[in-house]
C-alpha cells in the first residue's frame, strides 16, 4: 500500500463521513469481539466454578439481546462521556465534542449511544445529516449537542512522512 | 650653550587643541577604506574574544519565537538527519501505517464533502470548519 502524505494538520475540524463510517465499523467489530470473548469467557469461568454445563442457547434470546444492547450503551456511551472518543474513534483519530468544541459533558455522552440507535433504527435516515449537513451531524449529534472532529495532529504525521520518503 | 628648555607634557599640548575641530577636519569614511580589514580580523584572537562575550546574555536578548517562524521545518527535516531522527524517535510501522490510512480516510471525506457541495450547489468556502473554540 503505497503511502498518502499526511496534509497539513485538520486537528478540531468537523469530520467527514468517510473517516466516521470507517469509525463506526471499527467500533462494531471491536463491541462484538469484545463481547463475544467476554461471554465465552463467563460461561466457562460459570462451568469451572459450579460444574454446571451452561450453553449459550440455553439462555432466552430477549435476554442476550437485552445484555447486548446494555453492552453496546456502556461501550459507546462510556466511551463518550470518559474520554469523547471510542476504540474506533481513536484508530481513525476522531473525538466528540460539545457543537461549541469544548470537551463533551458526561450526561451528551451518554445521551448520544440511545440516539445513535434511534439513528439506525430510522433505516439510516438519521445519519444522512453526517454526509450533507454543513457541520457533518448525524441525529445523535442533534440530539446530544455534539459534533465529531479531527483529533490527529497531521503535522507531526507530515514530519514522520517526509523522515521517511526516500530521497 | 644655550639652556635647555623643557619638554612640553602631552596633556599640555591637548589642552590646547580643540580635539573636536581637528575632528571634524578628518574624513573617517576615507580613512575606513585605507583599512584592511581581513588583515585587521586575521590578527584577533576570536577564542579570545569569544571568551569575553556573554553567551547567555546574548541568547536572552534574541526572540526565538520570531526566529523559529522563519525557520522552514518541512525543508529542515528533509535536507539534515532531523527527520531521521524524529521518525525513530516517535514513530513504528504501525504508527506510520496509522497515519498513512488516516490520510487517505481524510483524503477521502474531501472529496466526499467536495461531490456533495457540487451536487447541493454550496460554496466551500462558506461553510464553517470547525466549532468556535477549536477553529477560530
Amino acid at each position: 500500500m503505497s503511502r498518502v502524505e499526511p496534509q497539513p494538520s485538520r486537528l478540531g475540524q468537523y469530520a467527514g463521513p468517510v473517516t466516521r463510517a470507517l469509525a463506526y465499523g471499527a467500533d462494531v467489530v471491536i463491541s462484538v469481539v469484545v463481547f463475544e470473548v467476554t461471554v465465552a469467557v463467563s460461561f466457562f469461568l460459570i462451568d469451572l466454578v459450579t460444574h454446571a454445563d451452561v450453553q449459550t442457547d440455553d439462555v432466552p434470546t430477549w435476554v442476550s439481546a437485552l445484555v447486548f444492547a446494555l453492552w453496546l450503551f456502556v461501550y459507546f456511551g462510556g466511551s463518550w462521556a470518559a474520554s469523547g472518543k471510542t476504540a474506533g474513534m481513536a484508530l481513525l483519530g476522531l473525538r466528540v465534542v460539545n457543537d461549541d468544541g469544548s470537551p463533551i459533558d458526561r450526561w451528551r455522552g451518554l445521551v448520544r449511544a440511545p440516539a445513535l440507535a434511534l439513528s439506525l433504527l430510522t433505516f439510516g435516515l438519521g445519519l444522512v445529516g453526517i454526509v450533507i449537513g454543513r457541520r457533518h451531524r448525524g441525529l445523535q449529534d442533534v440530539l446530544a449537542g455534539s459534533v465529531v472532529v479531527y483529533d490527529w495532529d497531521a503535522r507531526v504525521a507530515r514530519l514522520r512522512f517526509l523522515a521517511h520518503r526516500p530521497s | 650653550m644655550s639652556p635647555r628648555l623643557p619638554r612640553p607634557s602631552l596633556d599640555g599640548v591637548l589642552n590646547l587643541v580643540d580635539v573636536d575641530a581637528v575632528l571634524e577636519h578628518v574624513d573617517l569614511n576615507r580613512q575606513l577604506e585605507r583599512i584592511d580589514v581581513n588583515a585587521l580580523l586575521e590578527r584577533i584572537d576570536m577564542d579570545r574574544l569569544l571568551d569575553r562575550v556573554d553567551v547567555d546574555r546574548l541568547i536572552g536578548r534574541v526572540d526565538v519565537n520570531r526566529l523559529m517562524e522563519k525557520v522552514n521545518v518541512d525543508d529542515l527535516v528533509e535536507r539534515t538527519e532531523l527527520g531521521v531522527l524524529i521518525a525513530d524517535s516517535t514513530s513504528s510501522v504501525a504508527q506510520r501505517v496509522l497515519d498513512s490510512l488516516r490520510a487517505r480516510t481524510v483524503a477521502l471525506d474531501d472529496l466526499c464533502n467536495r461531490a456533495v457541495n457540487r451536487m447541493l450547489r454550496r460554496k466551500p468556502g462558506a461553510l464553517p470548519t470547525g466549532p468556535p473554540e477549536l477553529v477560530p
